[in-house]
């Protein structure tokens, strides 16, 4: 989907899904997984259709994402942390599934 | 303890830092008043010059001239002593008070307050929402997206892709993917070929003053035009098909009217962009009243020619307050410092008059500008003609249909839309829909637009976690 024109230079890990992935350190969560090529981080509430970043400006909160500890946040505007556990944002969130947050 | 200041910017795109910069650069002798500028980016920019602090060399030629320009001056800004900045800042509450306004804002978890005598919205744009069948599959982004993720982490897309919409910033963005090697399958102007008949006598009233921007707009076309890029003008209607074959829903076809005529193009990736209105979503939450701008087909809050709102401590200027691009944002900022020092009693500076009325000066050419950019980049008709089955509120997934069914039933305007039918309160809390509501209604029943109204604002104005309002009362974190 995209590409980096360079490397990273501060290199971070993280995981979606379980599956490891590697990130620039402080560029949006959002980034890094476009730049991973995945674009669907959330299933609609209300229709249940896949959804994903659309104005990486913090408006339109189709870049949900669940991030583990945390709960439901706007990838677009939460940097990529070492170690960040993320998963793909559920259409009806199940608290139990998800082990809390907020 | 909370934290006071003299004046509260939210914003630090260009509008905001040189606002902040004519405040504090008086002359020696007095004392400047205390200044606090907010943005939730890590540093100064704005939209235009987003990451131009910290941009990585092997971009500067693809973004520009004017994006490397902008770096000296806003470095300058950025290191003002007398300016206290709180990067990483969203303000998810303003109160305003009968001498200035209360701020809640919260950075990195630490929730606290700020007051502050005058308060200006500096906050900017945002792209207008261009709603079409199918717009919410993955893989239809915005221009200014696609454009944020190249700026800010060096992303560009590496599968042929299709520009949809209009306006300047389309070319300026093919420009920009052209030189750094992205191949552009198709570009589908919603708007014709060559100047509309309205836009001709704007044209040359624009010409003297603007020959530079009016140059590098031809420039862009004619590139377009030389990278030999399929180009298709007076784009009617578009669909959004997903891949049936790919598991993450993605983008497969994008299907497109001319005329009487539908084609097919295979792609996985749509770039959208129908021009910039103000985000005025801080303006109505402070109470501020708005104002329909025919001219633009858009909200924007109603400022007397000062800058002032209809709530006596709170201005705004920049693209927030009307579109008038990044280099009018700037000159607002120089102009509007007088007028601001001396509502709260302080005596404007000679320097600071004689730039005032510098400013005055350049800002009257950009004004022709933009009434030439108004007249031939108008919102455009694929995105007008809003099919029943697209969905105007992407959030609660509800379609034109729907709104135009509670039309029938006498809807009076968007916000008894929304109790109709929850249209507008999803998480971007109507951001993205409140127009496109207000334009289907409006064509239902034959009234002007700007009779449905915009939606009440409801707080918080950006997600908080019951943590973070459990910590409330936080000191202020250290600027900088
Ligand atoms: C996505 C996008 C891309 C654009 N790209 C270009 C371009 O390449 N070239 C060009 O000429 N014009 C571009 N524009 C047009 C843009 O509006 C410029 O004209 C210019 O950036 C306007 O300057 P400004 O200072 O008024 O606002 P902006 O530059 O938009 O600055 C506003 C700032 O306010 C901050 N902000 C907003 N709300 C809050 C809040 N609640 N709390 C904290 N901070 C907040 C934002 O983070 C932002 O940094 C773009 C617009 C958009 C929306
Ligand atoms: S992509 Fe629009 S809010 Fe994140």
């Amino acid at each position: 989907m995209f590409k980096r024109l360079s490397e990273p230079k501060a290199p971070v890990t993280f995981e979606f899904e379980g599956q490891p992935l590697k990130g620039e350190a402080g560029e949006s969560i959002a980034a890094a997984l476009l730049a991973a090529g995945i674009i669907d981080l959330r299933r609609s509430g209300e229709d249940d259709s896949p959804r994903g970043p659309y104005c990486m400006i913090g408006n339109c909160f189709e870049c949900l994402v669940w991030i583990e500890g945390q709960g439901s946040r706007q990838a677009c505007r939460e940097p990529a942390r070492e170690g960040l556990k993320l998963r793909r944002h559920p259409g009806r969130p199940d608290p139990q599934a998800f082990g809390g947050g907020s | 303890m909370i934290h006071k200041v003299d004046i509260a910017i939210i914003g630090a795109g260009p509008a905001g830092m040189s606002l902040a910069q004519s405040l504090v650069s008086g002359d020696e002798k007095t004392r400047p008043p205390s200044v606090a500028v907010i943005d939730e980016q890590k540093d100064g920019g704005g939209q235009v010059y987003r990451a131009a602090l910290r941009q990585a060399p092997d971009l500067a030629s693809v973004l520009g001239q004017e994006y490397q320009s902008a770096r000296p001056w806003l470095q300058e800004a950025s290191q003002n002593p007398d300016i206290q900045f709180y990067f990483r800042t969203s303000a998810w509450n303003i109160e305003p008070r009968e001498d200035g306004v209360e701020l809640a804002l919260v950075s990195a978890g630490r929730n606290w307050r700020l007051r502050a005598k005058r308060l200006v919205l500096a906050s900017g744009a945002m792209e207008r929402p261009t709603p079409f069948s199918g717009w919410q599959t993955p893989g239809v982004m915005t221009m200014g997206a696609a454009q944020t993720l190249m700026k800010d982490a060096g992303l560009v897309p590496d599968q042929p892709l299709v520009l949809l919409g209009s306006g300047p910033l389309l070319y300026l963005f093919a420009k920009q993917l052209l030189q750094s090697g992205v191949s552009i399958q198709a570009v589908l102007h919603t708007g014709p070929r060559g100047l509309r008949a309205a836009a001709w006598a704007a044209f040359w009233a624009a010409l003297p003053g603007n020959f530079s921007p009016l140059g590098k707009g031809l420039l862009w076309r004619m590139q377009l035009a030389l990278a030999r890029v399929p180009q298709v003008f007076n784009v009617a209607e578009v669909v959004a098909q997903p891949d049936p074959q790919d598991t993450a829903g993605g983008l497969g076809a994008l299907r497109y009217r001319v005329g009487g005529h539908w084609h097919t193009l295979q792609t996985g990736l749509v770039l959208v962009h129908d021009g910039v209105v103000p985000n005025t979503h801080l303006a109505a939450a402070c109470g501020c009243s708005l104002t329909w701008d025919q001219q633009q087909a858009c909200w924007r809050p109603e400022l007397d020619e000062t800058g002032r709102s209809s709530q006596s401590q709170i201005w705004a200027l920049g693209d927030g307050a009307r579109i008038m691009g990044s280099e009018a944002a700037r000159w607002q900022g120089v102009a509007m410092a007088p007028a601001l020092l001396e509502s709260l009693g302080y005596q404007p500076s000679a320097a600071n008059l004689a730039r005032c009325q510098e400013a005055q000066r350049r800002l009257a050419p950009l004004q022709r500008l933009r009434r030439f950019l108004d007249a031939q980049f108008p919102p455009a008709g694929a995105f007008s003609e809003i099919s029943d089955d697209t969905q105007v509120c992407r959030c609660e997934a509800i379609s034109a249909g729907e709104i135009r069914r509670i039309a029938g039933l006498g809807c009076s305007g968007v916000n008894q839309a929304r109790s109709f039918t929850r249209v507008g309160m999803g998480p971007c809390m109507g951001r993205q829909c409140g127009a496109s509501v207000a334009k289907v209604l409006a064509g239902a029943q034959g009234k002007p637009q700007s009779a449905l109204g915009y939606f009440t604002v409801r707080l918080p104005l950006k997600p908080v976690t019951v943590g973070d309002l459990c910590a409330l009362e936080a000191d202020a974190p250290a600027s900088g």
